[in-house]
């Protein structure tokens, strides 16, 4: 049932088992894991069915570190940011969850073995299945073109695959509204997690609507799921009985805050023959009803032996050059330069009259951060309508994020080389020639970390808060480290292995 | 063999259609070039490199960025034997030996594989290939 609880009695309070707070991606998908159990589920949703501006104003803050918009980076109503959200999916690799000892900070409670038989499952919800990421063989039989292997072992090919993208709040609207055991409160915007007076357990949380009333919803397992931003923000606010905020014992909530550093227009590729790479390298391509595009990723090995943080790159189609293409920009002169003089090397031999002269691609990176304890989410003084401290996010990269990055462009583009397939720019030789703007992927991660140790995690293997008997956090602000894989595909395949988890705790 | 000389020695170095030809028809590169520019004991240009290298003005103009930067290679002697020693058997130096493209292809996305990259205006190329740049825009070779 869906309840709009602006319209229930002020300072009603609702019982039941399972209180999930954000009906984003993670809420929605423990929700209808657990449909099938016989505990009553009750997800809190701030927002309403549709994108209103008074609400997402909530997600307004500030920006201390490098600039980031905070408001435009998620969506506050049903279905959170899958709202718009662009359906890149990939899985993390194996390394991403090694203890790295070149990585401060870095390591998983687990290996990716623990994950991985809840990526098949994840990727049904995202609708991308069969899961094909790392099956080269498969993409080439579906595409009816050979891919050719690598020839450095410093790079490696993956696939992404496209969710149609899944609109988590229309998609499975339907399904929750039939359940007969769920609730879905709409409205209803979250404003304390209440702790029992020894702060070891939840009591209930507190909701408060725009037209001014308040409610309570009690129940015996509370699990965050609001965001990777605001989780942190959430915990922090909740300070009634933990002055720090709850979680917060050893100053862990917020810190740790990780973005994928998305850098566009940082290096160019040129082919004088489209034909010499296959099209799934630079375009989506469609396979059994579903897109997808081949990735290049660093190998596991050349991060080892060279101490990087992980990486990924996609190409797509930009621009054809003719022989009378007037190039009047500093950059296509250059592209053009590049295919005229190295045209018998990797053009075609006899190029007819009508052929092009060559092709640019645009190159798409998304990079891995270290995790870094000064990067992270805190509060200002500055209230929201509902009189709640705001965000005021401090996002920083160091040296070794920019330093592998402009590494792998560097490998990548030998690789295009190795491959035959074309020569590629790179706009930044050091790591300090960076642009001067980086945006994020909208990927918030880090900010209440697992470890099992509770001095350098705010959750446990579980996902359960360190000292709070009670309390769950679903999504990326989990992560402890980012990987460089799109995030949403690993929240729902850890949120469907927490469901696992509360199974038998919720009734 | 190899001679260093200075970095704007073979500044008067400029591709003509006349060297072009020059070196076409197998006259001695000696014979055509400034008195600045190296004289290896009148060997003749490595016109091996032609079948290599495409349009001239764009060449010259990445070459001559490798050359800006690595001003002590402006020595087509130092950079035919560099090649050379690149391609092996493939040629040699003296240039009456014809280089298979496939040959040269494979050696330079070899030197990719190995990471033997140099960074030439923003441009990641194989050592061999911004050499090969480089030799043409000093003889000015290159086709139209
Ligand atoms: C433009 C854009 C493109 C993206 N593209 C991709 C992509 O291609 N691939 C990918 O993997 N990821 C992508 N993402 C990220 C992806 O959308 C997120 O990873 C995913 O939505 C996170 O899920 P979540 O459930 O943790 O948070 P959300 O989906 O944001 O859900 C949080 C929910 O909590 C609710 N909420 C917040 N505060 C409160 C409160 N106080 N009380 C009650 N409810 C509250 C919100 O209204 C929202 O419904 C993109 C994001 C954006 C913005």
């Amino acid at each position: 049932m869906f309840i709009d609880v602006r319209t229930l009695p002020d300072g009603s309070r609702l019982e039941t088992d399972l209180a999930i707070i954000g009906g984003g991606v993670a809420g929605i998908t423990l929700a209808r894991a657990l449909a099938d159990s016989r505990a009553h589920i009750c997800i809190i949703e701030a927002g309403g069915l549709e994108y209103d501006a008074e609400v997402q104003a909530f997600y307004d803050g500030e920006c201390v570190g490098i600039s980031y918009p905070l408001t435009g980076n998620r969506l506050r109503y049903f279905g959170g940011s899958s709202n718009h959200w662009g359906g890149f999916c990939r899985p993390l690799e194996a390394i991403d969850f090694e203890v790295r000892d070149w990585v401060p900070h870095s390591g998983w409670p687990f290996a990716i073995d623990e994950l991985a038989p809840y990526y098949g499952p994840a990727s049904e919800v995202v609708e991308i299945a069969p899961p094909r990421f790392g099956d080269k063989t498969y993409w080439a039989r579906h595409t009816g073109t050979e891919l050719p292997d690598l020839p450095s072992g410093r790079m490696e090919q993956r696939f992404v695959q496209f969710s149609p993208p899944t609109r988590f709040g229309t998609r499975y609207r339907d399904e929750l509204r039939a359940a007969p055991n769920v609730d879905v409160l709409l409205n209803a915007n979250v404003t304390l997690i209440a702790a029992r007076t020894d702060g070891r357990s939840v009591q209930a949380v507190r909701i408060a609507t725009l037209n001014g009333l308040h409610h309570e919803v009690h129940a015996r397992q509370f699990v965050l799921a609001t965001g990777g931003l605001e989780n942190a923000r959430m915990l922090l606010l909740s300070d009634d009985v933990m002055p720090a905020g709850l979680g917060n014992r050893h100053d862990l909530v917020g810190r740790y805050f990780m973005e994928h550093p998305h850098l566009s227009g940082f290096g160019d590729i040129v082919l004088a023959d489209l034909e010499r790479l296959p099209p799934i390298y630079r375009r989506r391509v469609r396979v059994e009803g579903r897109d997808a595009s081949a990735a290049f990723t660093p190998s596991e090995r050349f991060l080892r032996d060279n101490a990087l943080l992980n990486a990924v790159f996609m190409a797509g189609e930009a621009g054809t050059y003719r022989d009378d293409t007037t190039a009047d920009w500093p950059h296509a002169r250059q592209h053009v330069d590049m295919l005229r003089a190295a045209s018998h090397l990797i053009g075609r031999p006899h190029r007819p009259a009508d052929a092009p002269l060559g092709n640019w691609l645009g190159l798409g990176c998304a990079c891995e951060q270290a995790p870094n304890p000064d990067s992270r989410v805190m509060l200002t003084d500055e209230r929201d309508r509902l009189g709640l401290r705001r965000i005021r996010l401090d996002w920083r990269l160091t040296h070794q994020d920019r330093h592998s990055v402009v590494t792998h462009m560097r490998m990548l583009a030998a690789e295009i080389g190795a491959l035959g397939a074309g020569r590629m720019l790179v706009y930044a030789e050091h790591p300090d020639d960076w642009p001067a703007i980086v945006s994020g992927g909208a990927h918030h991660m880090g900010t209440t970390r697992m470890h099992d140790d509770p001095r350098q995690g705010v959750v446990d293997r579980n996902a359960k808060v360190h000292g709070v008997d009670n309390l769950y956090i679903a999504g990326s602000s989990v992560f402890p480290t980012s990987g460089a894989a799109n995030p949403t595909l690993t929240i729902v395949a850890l949120t469907l292995r927490l469901a696992d988890h509360l199974r038998t705790r919720v009734t | 063999m190899h001679r260093k000389i200075p970095a704007d020695s073979a500044n008067g170095l400029r591709p003509t259609r006349r060297t072009f030809l020059a070196v076409l028809l197998g006259v001695t590169a000696a014979t055509l070039l400034p008195p600045t520019a190296p004289a290896d004991g009148g060997a003749p240009p490595p016109t091996w490199i032609l079948p290599l290298v495409g349009d001239r003005d764009a060449t010259a103009r990445i070459g001559g960025a490798y050359l800006r930067d690595h001003p002590q290679e402006r020595d087509t002697a130092y950079l035919a034997a560099r090649l050379c020693d690149a391609l092996g058997n493939a040629t040699d130096m003296h240039g009456d030996a014809s280089v298979p493209l496939a040959a040269a292809e494979k050696m330079i996305q070899d030197e990719y594989r190995d990471a033997r990259v140099v960074d030439v205006d923003g441009w990641i190329l194989s050592i061999s290939e911004a050499r090969l740049y480089a030799l043409a825009a000093l003889l000015g070779l290159g086709g139209d």
